[in-house]
């Protein structure tokens, strides 16, 4: 497939009956809703699982698609919606599903490869103390900061994602980034004692 | 949760708008100079910048590993056949719902489907722990000690019995023997009947060809008049011929009445 062929385009090849035209959707994109449902979610099975229905939902809504946003932001409301109502399940339990992946010894990153070992080490820790911290914000702070520094959505697309107004968008990161910051520093993270 | 706090100079939405370059020429032009005399702001800014380099990290570590999720076969199917594509197991599936049910029912609800299962686990263990089992020949009998042996037929095909080799004594072995002995001889005997009576029909035969010969000859000598051989002719004939009377015909038989 033409990687210069937008995703509209593709949209409309699947549309129009073209089933190659949407696996190439998914192999654009799969990665960054994973991400973004391991962000929100914090548990690699719980990410898998939302990012496949995703695009099955996706997949199954694509005659509802008018073209009015772009396939990207679709596609992120999508992944929010399914991250949101696993968050609600796993809320009703009263467990947050990064404190299961903690238990579990959580995602295994690849270190930058040019590093030595003790910058690979020193990042790895650090990014260890960066997905405790934001799994332990509240889910409704993890969703903007997600959307926010994994997506680079800008504050009215997450505001029409989470159908929440404009003010509470920039709030909830304010407060995000407040509460990162207070964990960073008591985890021992010494660069953010600025 | 709206209201932005512990902000000494409560300009929180302005920081996070200059943060994220989102804020307009103006607004970002007032806030650079407000920061020039707030340090509070200054120490915040650099400090959120700090966090949003941690976040950018592991978003790129993330995005490495993130896998594959094998979901282009799938969605290459036409949307008929996408409905019943499901990414979990069935069995994962109604895991979950049956949890989801569970963490959602009420206290209550939960207490008494946990008193119930623990009810029925232990009847069930205690009926594992006193049932026996046996199976003979009329059937599989199960007994659980809660009242009378309980018979029911086996549910298996009986299997029939396996053909038992009779072994005989030396003593019948012996009476065999001697009985396969005698119908050995028995037989032997009766074919040697058979080949002497087969030896005097084969004579005969001859005899009654050279009778044939003989009247022929005779007939010729006296064309006009039958001859009968005299008693005594017969009587030596019989003799040579050596045979019975009962089993063999008579010359009177072979040649005819003569007058």
């Amino acid at each position: 497939m033409d990687t210069a062929t937008s995703d509209e385009q593709l949209v409309e090849r699947a549309v129009a009956g073209d089933a190659d035209a949407f696996g190439e959707i998914v192999r654009r994109w799969e990665r960054r809703i994973y991400a973004l449902a391991y962000g929100i979610l914090g548990r690699e099975e719980d990410a898998r699982d939302a990012a496949q229905e995703t695009f099955i939902n996706a997949f199954r809504n694509l005659s509802n698609f008018r073209g009015e946003a772009k396939v990207s932001s679709w596609l992120h409301r999508i992944a929010v919606n399914q991250c949101i109502t696993r968050q609600r399940r796993a809320s009703v339990r009263s467990e947050t599903s990064l404190e299961y992946e903690q238990e579990e010894g959580g995602q295994q990153f690849a270190a930058p490869p040019a590093s030595s070992p003790l910058k690979q080490a020193e990042g790895r820790e650090r990014r260890e103390v960066v997905r405790k911290a934001v799994g332990a914000l509240p889910p409704e702070l993890r969703e903007v900061i997600v959307l926010k520094e994994f997506e680079d959505l800008t504050f009215q697309e997450i505001a029409d994602t989470l159908q929440i107004p404009l003010s509470t968008v920039k709030s909830r990161l304010y407060t995000a980034l407040k509460q990162l910051r207070m964990k960073l520093e008591k985890y021992g993270m010494e660069a953010a004692r600025v | 949760m709206n209201k932005i706090t512990n902000n000494s100079c409560a300009r929180g939405e302005a920081l996070v708008a200059y943060l994220y370059g989102e804020a307009q020429s103006a607004q970002a032009s007032a806030f650079e100079r407000h920061l020039e005399n707030c340090a509070a702001c200054r120490d915040e800014l650099t400090a959120f910048a700090f966090v949003r380099e941690g976040v950018g990290e592991w978003r790129a570590d993330l995005l490495k590993g993130a896998p594959s999720l094998s979901l282009a076969g799938a969605l290459a199917l036409p949307s008929s056949q996408l409905a019943t594509a499901r990414p979990e197991r069935d069995w994962r599936r109604a895991f979950a719902a049956l949890r989801e049910f569970f963490t959602l029912s009420p206290v209550w609800l939960q207490a008494g489907t946990v008193a119930a299962a623990l009810v029925i686990c232990a009847l069930a263990a205690l009926a594992v722990v006193r049932a026996e089992v046996r199976w003979d020949e009329s059937g599989i009998a199960v007994n659980t000690h809660s009242g009378s042996m309980q018979q029911r037929p086996a549910s298996v095909t009986p299997i029939p019995p396996a053909p038992v080799e009779r072994i005989y004594t030396q003593q019948e072995i012996e009476q065999l023997t001697a009985q396969l002995s005698a119908a050995n001889q028995q037989l032997e005997e009766t074919r040697t009947q058979l080949q002497t009576a087969q030896q005097r029909v084969a004579r005969a035969e001859r005899q009654k060809d050279s009778a044939s010969v003989i009247r022929n000859a005779t007939a010729k000598n006296e064309p006009t008049r039958k001859r009968r051989a005299p008693r005594h002719e017969e009587a030596q004939l019989k003799r040579n011929l050596n045979t019975d009377d009962e089993e063999l015909p008579t010359l009177l038989d072979l040649f005819g009445e003569t007058d």
